[in-house]
């Protein structure tokens, strides 16, 4: 059963899935940069000292961002590896399917998260220090 | 090689993933109705910028997300089929896979435009700020 190998052109599919799961965690480990970035500047200084409960949001974001990242890499490479390797597809195959299951779970708390904060929009603005 | 069926396990791991494809779909639909209700609840819009900004900022993003989670869902379709249906797993496989590659393209596209909105409203915060 678990030497199943896949054909070159189900290969393809494989890689062309790699690299949509590689360009997921670019773009969340972007968004969790950001979140540093935003945390370490003058906008997160104000908050961390007026208001800790959004940095602590904040930093609940980024971290989030970090896990869903890691997920999206690992599933990544999973599936580079089915078409570099030999024998172990099905078995790489089941490995980044539960990669990709964490994945899903972190990046569902993300825009979870991004919904709290759209929804708290303006209150937060109004509480910015003036 | 086509007739190829899956294990208890393995078809369990399928499961659970179209349960979670299944998920991140709900979560996006319910980030980009929360903001498609806001432009039509004038009440409710923010004070930053005119409405036509907050469309584009909050909205064109949503738009990626909701054809992410529609490819989504067609992924976690053919992903429990997996688990209904035998003599073609392996069809049914490269049928979801190639969905969710799209459904991730989208959701790469829909944070890199979040990205983009989370530097502007920072931006438009730091200049409150300085003011």
């Amino acid at each position: 059963m678990n030497e199943f190998e896949f054909s070159d052109i189900q290969n393809i599919n494989f890689k062309n899935l790699s690299k949509a799961a590689s360009y997921a965690y670019v773009a969340f480990g972007l968004y969790g940069i950001l979140n540093l970035v935003g945390l370490a500047g003058p906008v997160g200084r104000a908050f961390l000292l007026t208001h800790p409960l959004i940095t602590a949001a904040n930093i609940v974001v980024l971290a989030t961002c970090c896990l869903c990242a890691l997920a999206f890499k690992r599933a990544s490479d999973n599936y580079s590896q089915i078409i570099n390797s030999e024998g172990r597809d099905i078995e790489l195959n089941a490995n980044a399917g539960m990669q990709l299951q964490k994945a899903f779970t972190w990046a569902a708390v993300v825009i979870a998260l991004m919904i709290a904060r759209s929804v708290n929009f303006q209150a937060t603005f109004d509480m910015v220090p003036r | 090689m086509t007739s190829f069926e899956f294990s208890n396990v393995q078809n369990g791991n399928f499961k659970g993933l179209a349960q979670k494809a299944n998920l991140i779909a709900g979560a996006l639909a319910i980030l980009a109705l929360y903001h498609i209700s806001r432009v039509f609840l004038p009440e409710a819009t923010p004070h930053i910028g005119s409405n036509a900004t907050y469309v584009v900022s909050a909205i064109i993003p949503d738009i990626f997300g909701v054809i992410a989670a529609i490819f989504f869902v067609g992924a976690a379709k053919s992903y429990r089929a997996i688990v209904r249906t035998q003599g073609s797993d392996i069809h049914l496989l490269i049928l979801g896979n190639d969905k969710l590659r799209q459904a991730l393209n989208c959701l790469t596209v829909t944070m890199l435009l979040y990205s983009a909105r989370f530097v502007l409203m920072g931006l438009i915060f730091k200049v409150v700020l300085e003011s």
